[in-house]
Order: structure tokens, then sequence, then C-alpha cells
């Protein structure tokens, strides 16, 4: 099952109960993608974006329902076909290079080609030998975004990836994620950046107080949305 | 993985030798006859008559009676000779026997503010001590020492217990660590001869009285009871018990001296 | 001053005369609480981890159990081993008071608490920032151990420090179960616990200095062995 590329990712009747009796933080009766889009997260802070990627990782488990792959239920927790990068990515206390290493081992991909393929390829050269927990947040995000593709998933979540970047890093971050999509993959993209979601995205999620309260195309969620919280959203009455 | 060879190795050639202990006779001591270098002259005397090696526990006279009365001990050589015979008529020792002797004296700063130097009897010592009150040290350790200088405050009209914190002093401890505070607070202590000879941190103390027949320090051996204490090497600790009593033991105990001094006087009675 | 001077020209004048009874020991020393630094790492290092990374219920008052041991006065656990390996003990059928061995395990009792709460804090750390890594990139419980330790080997080092150092600079635990005994139990706190005690503080000072020495040596050692590996990590 892990070997083969999901064609559709399924959700049904998933719930996640808060600690305490708060209810439930998130709650999505039934939802379908598409696994060749680029489907992009929208919804204000603390709507559940964060939470739906690590239900999808399978870091977190949800107190009810299930996620399903081509309508089978992976192995937990650890999904093979899927990585994530997290919005405060963690590393392992070794260098930059030392981080691609480890992750390209245990995918029995490496090669000093390879590594060196991978440092170029996200511009570590000059951070090669440092410690990966002594970057900057730009340079965190593009050595987690090179851990995260080493693992080469065929589904790719990722939180908020240019969140601390400069325009720049920005710029190349996008420029590898149209690469990867447009190589077959399925990416979940949590932002906040509404231009970066109509550059990127296929198609969109809208997620308000744990609830989907939209999905459609880029288009025509920009162009003609709905409900009134998208409306809201969109308009900033609703804010980030 | 290398790195990890070498405190196993260390592990393993400690335990094995380790391995082939435990042929010795164990001597609950007090600490007087030890520290003097007493037994670092007489067991080699011993081990080259009969190839028995003897190891010597030093603590005080209480401590080792109560180590020997837990089968800690194959054979016990103390100084207070009511514990002793006590310890051997609850069963905890065979018989005991006189050894040697030697005797206590007072010790205290070179100025002497209590005037003991005066003094022709150890209860006059005391009382005049008792009416100066400098700072007088106490072993308070449940020692041979200590019980012996309890037994001569007996002989005087206060009651020094009351006066515990204030100049009378209890430390709590070995003869040395007392004899260090002494010399510290310029104080007034009681200490057996042989400890305080081979003492080395004397500073302004000195002797300021000696000579009273009541000071007579005698020492006792006793074997530990092997029907309380099935596990005592009784045969092995009879032999030295017979070799301390001998002829020969008695006159190595003579023969023993530190720095031209002898420390001991040997009374065994045959 | 005059016996800190003293203490200093003793200290030398028996280092370089190679003083067999002093190396004897120094060695007894050294062997006696690496032993117990084996033994204690052993058992404490799987305690700390498991107490690191599993949560049951009882978790919290174990740790805090642990950190309060840490300061175990050595005489009590000298008291309670003593009670134990007495002839008339419980453990007396061993026959290994005054041994050596007993000295063995009173220091594991003293520096294992040590061991597991100091793995415990730093395992735990480790583990928050290196658990959702490992979920996400499937790693192997193999690799995911000599990662784990791999990468928190100078913290360890750390630890086997403390432990060492608490092994072998403590006296009141060693000097009940090993009696002090010249050529079998006699190790060097105990020996300057007796030169104190016949009234040679130069001597008594010689040997701390000594002791301390061998400290340094030791730490140097573990500095070397840190600054060592940091250079080639290999993931």
């Amino acid at each position: 099952m892990a070997n083969l590329p999901p064609k559709i990712i399924s959700v049904e009747k998933l719930k996640l109960l808060g600690s305490k009796n708060i209810g439930s933080i998130l709650e999505i009766d039934k939802l379908t993608l598409e696994a060749s889009t680029l489907t992009v997260v929208l919804g204000p802070n603390g709507a559940g974006k964060s939470l739906f990627l690590h239900l999808l990782q399978g870091l977190i488990l949800p107190t009810e329902g299930r996620i399903t792959f081509n309508n089978e239920i992976p192995i937990k927790p650890t999904y093979s076909m899927i990585s994530i990068v997290t919005q405060k990515p963690r590393f392992l206390r070794k260098s930059v290079e030392n981080n691609i290493k480890f992750v390209l081992k245990l995918n029995n991909t490496y090669s000093h080609k390879n590594l060196l393929d991978v440092i170029e390829r996200f511009e570590l050269s000059a951070q090669r030998e440092l410690l990966a927990n002594k970057l900057s947040g730009g340079e965190k995000q593009r050595l987690a975004l090179a851990l995260a593709i080493c693992k080469d998933p065929s589904i790719l979540l990722l939180d908020e990836p240019t969140a601390s970047a400069d325009p720049q890093t920005t710029l190349m971050i996008e420029k590898i994620l149209s690469e990867e999509s447009s190589l077959g993959k399925k990416l979940i993209l949590v932002t906040h950046d509404i231009a970066q979601a109509k550059r990127l995205g296929q198609d969109i999620i809208f997620i308000y107080k744990g609830r989907i309260i939209e999905q459609k195309t880029v288009t025509s969620f920009f162009e003609k949305p709905e409900k009134k919280e998208s409306i809201q959203f969109l308009s900033g009455e609703i804010t980030l | 993985m290398l790195r990890f060879k070498y405190p196993i190795y260390l592990l393993l050639s400690f335990l094995i030798p380790s391995l082939t202990f435990g042929g010795e006779i164990l001597l609950q001591s007090t600490t007087s006859t030890n520290n003097s270098g007493f037994y670092g002259y007489i067991l080699p005397k011993f081990k080259d008559e009969t190839g028995l090696s003897v190891k010597v526990v030093a603590v005080g006279t209480g401590q080792a009676i109560k180590n020997a009365e837990n089968c800690d001990a194959d054979i016990l050589i103390v100084h207070a000779k009511k514990a002793e015979e006590k310890f051997v008529a609850n069963g905890g020792g065979i018989k005991r026997y006189d050894l040697m002797y030697n005797d206590f004296v007072v010790v205290g700063p070179d100025a002497d503010p209590a005037q003991i130097q005066q003094t022709k009897t150890i209860s006059e010592a005391l009382t005049y001590i008792s009416r100066v009150q400098p700072s007088f040290i106490s072993r308070g350790d449940n020692s041979g020492t200590h019980k012996k200088e309890l037994e001569l405050w007996g002989k005087v009209p206060i009651s020094v217990k009351e006066y515990s914190g204030k100049w009378y002093k209890e430390t709590g401890s070995g003869m040395g660590t007392t004899l260090n505070i002494a010399a510290e607070l310029d104080a007034y202590t009681i200490s057996d001869r042989a400890t305080w000879l081979t003492f080395k941190n004397k500073k302004a103390l000195r002797i300021l009285f000696e000579g009273d027949p009541l000071l007579f320090n005698q020492y006792g051996v006793a074997l530990v009871n092997p029907e309380k204490c099935p596990k005592t090497k009784t045969k092995k600790a009879k032999k030295f018990l017979n070799w301390l009593l001998s002829e020969n033991g008695q006159s190595e105990i003579e023969n023993y001296t530190v720095n031209g001094i002898q420390l001991f006087y040997p009374n065994a009675i045959k | 001053m005059s016996v800190f001077l003293e203490a200093f020209s003793t200290a030398f004048n028996l280092i370089v005369s190679l003083d067999t009874s002093l190396l004897e020991i120094v060695w007894l020393s050294i062997k006696i609480s690496i032993s117990s630094l084996i033994i204690a790492s052993l058992f404490g290092f799987p305690i700390g981890a498991l107490l690191a990374m599993k949560s049951f219920g009882g978790r919290a008052l174990i740790i805090t159990i642990f950190n309060s041991m840490m300061g175990m006065p050595p005489v009590v656990v000298g008291l309670v081993v003593y009670l134990m390996v007495s002839r008339s003990g419980p453990l007396g059928w061993l026959e290994i008071l005054y041994t050596p061995y007993a000295m063995i395990i009173a220091q594991v009792i003293l520096i294992f608490p040590i061991i597991v709460a100091l793995s415990t804090q730093i395992l735990e750390e480790l583990h928050k920032e290196y658990e959702d890594i490992f979920k996400i990139f499937s790693v192997p419980p193999r690799t995911a151990v000599i990662t784990y330790i791999f990468d928190s080997k100078d913290a360890l080092l750390t630890i086997f420090l403390a432990g060492f150092g608490r092994a072998i600079s403590e006296v009141g635990a060693v000097i009940i179960v090993g009696g002090n005994i010249d050529h079998a139990t006699r190790v060097m706190t105990t020996t300057i616990a007796l030169e104190t005690s016949k009234g040679d503080l130069p001597l008594a000072l010689a040997l701390g200095i000594i002791l301390l020495g061998l400290s340094l040596i030791v730490n140097l050692i573990a500095t070397k062995i840190k600054s060592g590996t940091t250079g080639g990590i290999n993931g």
C-alpha cells in the first residue's frame, strides 16, 4: 500500500477532542482530496490548519473517524509516503550536511553526489558545516523542506514553509514547490499569504473554528466565495 | 566501541584477583592501637611465625564491640574492661584476657589556665578544671577513652552533662579528631598515651597531668563466640590470641617503640 | 600557611618518588570508582531513557524520588549497606563486608540516582526535539537508539564525570563498609580521614591535592574525548 502513490485522500467523520472538555477542536465530516493537485489550506489563526496536517501525517491520532489513502488506513505512526514541514522544524543536533545525510541514508538514497545535489538545490552550501539548530529562520525552512523532500514522499505537507523567509528565499521555496508539484506529488500547503495561495494553489480548503467551511478551486474561491465566513475572511473582517 | 574496552578490562582485572580474597583473620580494634602503628609492627611478626594474615578495622571501642556483636569480627582488641566483660557475658565473646596496658594523660594548652599541673590526683585536676571551666573536649562517642573519662568525672562533685555544649564539649569523634579540636580551641582533653605520642598536630597542647594510678589503661582481647557467630574463623583467630598472650607475642609488644618510647606494656596472665 | 607549603612539598615528594603504598591506594580508588560507575551506568542509563521517553502512571513521582536521592548522605548509604552485608545481616552469607565489593555496592547506590536523574533530564530534552523527526522519517528503533546516544554523548560524558566525581570523593560510605583496612580497602578519601585523625594535616592535605589532580586528569581526558569527536560526526 505504502509503495503505491495514493490517488485519493479521504477523511470520514473525523473528530479530534481537545483536553478538558473544551469540545472538538477539529471536526471533518467528509473530505476527499485528489492526490495530484496542490491544495492550499486557508483560515485564521487557531482554526485547526496545523492540526489537520499533523493528523494527515499521523503525528497525532484522531479521537474518532479515519483518514484513508486509496481507501486504505495507513500503518501508524509513520506514514512512509508522506512527509511534513512543520512550522517550527526540528533537526538533529548535527551539521546541515549530516542532517541531510541521515535522511538520505534512512531512505537508502545516500551517495555523495545526491548529497551535493540536495545542498546545491536548496542553496545550503555556505551553511553545510553549521549546526542545523543554529541556522536562521529562512535557512531552517530551506533545510526542513530539503529533508522532507529527501524522504521522497508522494504527499508533502507544508505548514507555512515561507513564514520566516525573506523574499528571495520565498521565491526559491515556491519554485521548488512548483517543481515538486509538477513531478506529480500531492502538496498540501498551509499559508497565511493570500497572494501565495493564488500563485501556487489549484484548490482551496477554507477552515474556520475547526470546521471545513468551503472546498473549491482557487479561482472560484477567490472570485465567488459562497459562505459568509469565507467572504468575511477575504474582506479582512476575520483577522489572520 | 573500542573506547569501552578499557573500562571493561579494568572491571574484570579488578574483580578476578579479588575472588581469592577472604582467608584473613578479622580484627575489630580500637583506633589507638592501629593509629600508633602497633599493628603495622606486630602483625608481620605474627605472619612470619604462622603464615596467617590479620585485617584490622579500627574504630572506637564502643563501635568495635557493636560490630563484633553483629559477628563482623573474629577477634576483638579494645580498652574498656567492663564493656568487654558485658560483651562476653552476653554471649558475644568466649573469654576476655588482659593483653597489655599503658595510661591516659590529660593534655591541655601550655598556659594551663586551670593550673592542673600543681595537682596531685586526677580528681583534684578535674575539680580544678570544673572550677575554672576552660574548654574541655570530650570524645562523647562511647569509646573506651570516653568511658574512662566519664568514670573519672564521677569523682568530681559536679555533673559535666549540665555543661555540655558550654565549656564541656562532646565531639562524638575519634581521639585524633578530638585532639585536633582541642589543639584548635586551646582546650583540655584526656587521651590515651599511644595516640597522643603519635599525634602530629599538637600545636600548643602538651601533657599537663599524668601518673595517677586511676589513669591506668588496660587493653583486653577476646574471641568472638562461634556459637553465636558460626561464620567466625575461630581456629585461626585462636592462634592469633594464643600468640598475643604467649611469651613471644608479649615480648614483641614490649619491643614496640615510637621515637624510642615504649607504647604498650604487656601484662597477660599466663 | 606553612601547612599548605608542607602539603604541596609532601604531595610532590609522594608523586615523584612513586610511593608504592600511595600508588596502591590511588589504584584501588580508581578501580572501585570506575567499577561502580560502570555498574551504575549499566542500570542507570536504560532506566533514565525509559523515564525520559515513556509516559506512565507514577513517572513524575519516580523522577522526584531519584532527584531527591541524588543528595543522599553517604554515611546513611554506608550504614544501610553495612546492615545488609554484615555477617548478621540478610546478605551476610555473601561475606563481602570489609571488601572492595561492599564499597562498590555502596558507591553504586550513591551514584545510581545521579545517573538516572541526569540522564532522564538530558534524554527528555533530546526526546522532545527528536520525537517528531523520528516519526516523520520512520527511523527504525536501532538507529533511533544509536542517534540518541551519539547526539547526547557530550552530556552523557558529563554525567559520567559527575558520577565518577561523587564516587571517588566520598568517604562516609566506604569507610563504614570498607573498614579502611590497610592493603585491602584503604582508598584515598579514607586515608585522608585517617591521616587527619592522626593529626598529620600536611600529609592529609597532600593526599587531597593528589585526589584533586586525579580528578583534573580525568576531566582533561573527558574534554579531550569531547573535542576529539565533535569534529567528525557521522549521522
